[in-house]
């Protein structure tokens, strides 16, 4: 396969792309919109990333029969499978002091959408709407970049604005997904009012490829650009 | 701003544009787009062949003028 049919191909799996996510979207969003009224509807959400609880208990100070624990999550999302209805946590086995188990943060992990808290709900139906209307922007520029592309138009600054524009909508996408996942943490009551009492070490860094993807392709669309404006200096210069 | 006076001399030494194109090795589009003032820069080399075809000095044809 030469190269302007690979060109023509990807031209046309792009409108494809573009048309299967408004599609989508059209089928989506009734849902949500019923889900986050309380209706229900087969959506199940992922509130937060698949984690793995390890949970280690040390008993420091038996007199006042108080618990420390110390918890460190590792991502993983077979684990989540394993759940169990209203069971705050669950452990699977021992492993000499350590132990694994689900806590209560992932077993509300996927639930359900008209199960959650009405909060919950709203947040999660705005922040999908951005969400689906980002995704089916950044579609419609990669189609839009495509055409340019496929009507030879290679260092042309607006074909390198579709890039910037995408690189943007990328940023976007993941302050959306960041600040939503953020807010609800938030809302989430995770301190137990009990005898026991909790240190949690908490290793949770936040996926960060969206951002690195977004902030590489501007880079690379700057790049572009600046080299564009060299050459039609250069081709203007007598 | 710098002000082409390239259609001046031109009628000064009665020649044409084509012939200028001959004379000095530049096509036209790019005479024509210096012409207009449209070129962001000019070479001294290019300058240089301008003024010999034309037997004129570079600040016959450049001028500066001060923006409005």
């Amino acid at each position: 396969m030469n190269n302007s049919a690979l060109i023509k191909l990807l031209y046309f799996c792009s409108k494809l792309t573009l048309g299967f996510s408004i599609l989508f979207s059209l089928a989506i969003i009734p849902c949500l919109i019923l889900g986050s009224f309380g209706k229900e509807v087969n959506l199940k959400v992922n509130i937060e990333t698949g984690n793995v609880f390890w949970e280690k208990y040390i008993e420091i100070d038996e007199s006042k029969n108080k618990l420390y624990s110390q918890n460190i999550f590792l991502e993983t999302s077979d684990t989540v499978a394993k759940r169990e209805n209203n069971i705050d946590k669950i452990n699977l086995k021992s492993l000499n002091n350590y132990q694994i188990s689900l806590n209560e943060g992932i077993l509300s992990q996927y639930d359900y959408l008209h199960n959650l808290p009405q909060k919950h709900r709203i947040l999660i139906l705005a922040s999908s709407l951005v969400t689906l209307f980002l995704l089916i922007l950044i579609f419609y520029y990669l189609m839009i970049f495509m055409q340019h592309i496929h009507h030879g138009n290679y260092f042309e600054l607006k074909t390198m604005a579709c890039l910037k524009n995408m690189a943007y909508i990328l940023i976007f996408i993941w302050l959306d997904n960041y600040t939503s996942k953020f807010i609800l943490d938030k809302f989430k009551n995770v301190v137990n009012e009990t005898s026991e009492t909790y240190i949690n070490v908490v290793i949770q860094f936040p996926n960060i490829s969206l951002l690195i993807c977004g902030l590489m392709l501007w880079l690379v669309a700057h790049i572009f650009s600046h080299g564009i404006i060299l050459k039609e200096e250069n081709k203007l210069t007598i | 701003m710098i002000v082409i006076n390239l259609d001046v001399i031109l009628a000064k030494r009665k020649m044409s544009l084509t012939e200028l194109s001959n004379k000095v090795g530049i096509t036209m589009a790019n005479l024509s787009i210096l012409k207009k003032g449209k070129a962001r820069a000019i070479r001294f080399s290019t300058l240089e062949a301008i003024c010999e075809a034309l037997e004129c000095q570079p600040s016959d044809i450049l001028e500066y003028k001060k923006d409005l």
